[in-house]
């Protein structure tokens, strides 16, 4: 009946003192509640002997034994139960890791994915072909675009944070290539504002909003306004992008919105509490509006 | 004679099927359109011999 009081304290450590005081690293509150638990644990121990069968033992006896065997019994409880604990506690946190490794792989992987569009690829190369066939003075600056584009894509994407100059110039060439072969109807305004200078960005955090305006607000039939406003007070960056939709003519197909979902996880991985972004998406509007504080 | 007319959302490429359909002989460009709707109503108007047409475009395809 005696083994009560261990086996209830192995559960006691195991499930609260453990994670109150241990695992919340206080280390002394944890100390002072074993030894608490020891005081009531041979409190207990000797009254329990002593109402039992074994009085008359008790008495003859003086309560050194009883006091060592509890001691005894009581560390190996403590130790199993704290050995078993910290084992499930490493598990868990090991498992934790793997988790965010592969999260953050698969992240990384579909922003890639979004980033190099094939369709964008052809379309400027395409552009540059026109321009170069009607020997246009265009055509070196055209290709120039091109390729600091694909610099940025390929070789800075994979640092966790670049000069916003970097970011701000990628964009800036997204939209002079993209005004190559847009006609007339599709008007885009880009406005800039402040100091870039020493500003670090994460790379790629700005442009899926650009792309997608592009993507979904431009027509050969409707007059469209794509605007992009981005300005600077010291460190916070407003970032402003809207586009009017088109009408439907005929079924598009729908947008999925995983550029978007993608970069949103990616703003509360890398930012956390130093963003906002407000996405308003009505009938005949999109509208993007994004706040981060920089470093 | 061949009159056509040529539909393509972007104008750079409409100037590269100008500068081809001024080329050869005994075809007309008579026009050509970046909206797609603009040349519906013209085709209604003026039925040409032969379309030149984007086969991709934003809005219609």
């Amino acid at each position: 009946m005696a083994s009560v009081f261990p086996i209830g304290f192995y559960y006691l450590n195991y499930y609260k003192l453990i994670p109150l005081f241990y695992l919340q690293k206080k280390p002394i509150t944890y100390l002072l509640s074993i030894l608490l638990s020891l005081t009531i644990l041979i409190i207990i121990a000797n009254i329990f002997t002593y109402l039992s069968d074994n009085r008359r033992l008790y008495e003859s006896r003086p309560p050194f034994p009883f006091l060592i065997h509890s001691l005894l019994l009581f560390v190996v409880v403590l130790f199993v139960s704290l050995g078993l604990r910290m084992n499930s506690e490493w598990k868990k946190a090991e498992e934790e890791i793997i988790k965010i490794e592969k999260e953050k792989l698969n992240s990384e992987l579909s922003y890639l994915k979004a980033q190099i569009n094939p369709h964008f690829l052809f379309n400027s190369l395409n552009s540059i072909y026109s321009l170069a066939i009607i020997k246009s003075d265009q055509t070196a600056e055209a290709v120039m675009k091109l390729s600091n584009l694909m610099r940025y894509v390929i070789l800075d994407v994979h640092i966790p944070f670049v000069p916003l100059e970097k970011e701000l110039g990628y964009i800036i060439n997204f939209i002079e290539l993209h005004r190559l072969r847009l006609a007339d109807n599709n008007q885009i305004n880009f406005r800039f504002s402040g100091n870039p200078e020493g500003l670090l960005i994460s790379p790629f955090i700005l442009v899926p909003f650009v792309e997608n305006a592009f993507k979904h607000g431009t027509s050969a039939i409707d007059s469209i306004n794509i605007n992009i406003d981005i300005s600077l007070v010291k460190n916070r960056l407003d970032f402003k992008v809207d586009n009017n939709k088109p009408s439907k003519y005929f079924e598009n197909q729908p947008s999925t919105g995983v550029g978007i979902e993608n970069t949103r996880k990616r703003l509360e991985m890398i930012y956390k509490k130093n963003y906002t972004l407000k996405i308003s998406d009505t009938d005949n509007k999109f509208e993007v509006d994004l706040t981060l504080l920089l470093t | 004679m061949i009159n056509c007319i040529a539909v393509d959302d972007e104008p750079l490429s409409l100037q590269i099927i100008s500068g081809y359909a001024s080329q050869i002989q005994g075809m007309v460009l008579l026009k050509t359109f970046t909206n797609p709707l603009k040349a519906q109503n013209y085709l209604k108007k003026f039925p040409v011999d032969l379309l030149l047409l984007d086969i991709q475009m934003p809005d219609v395809s």
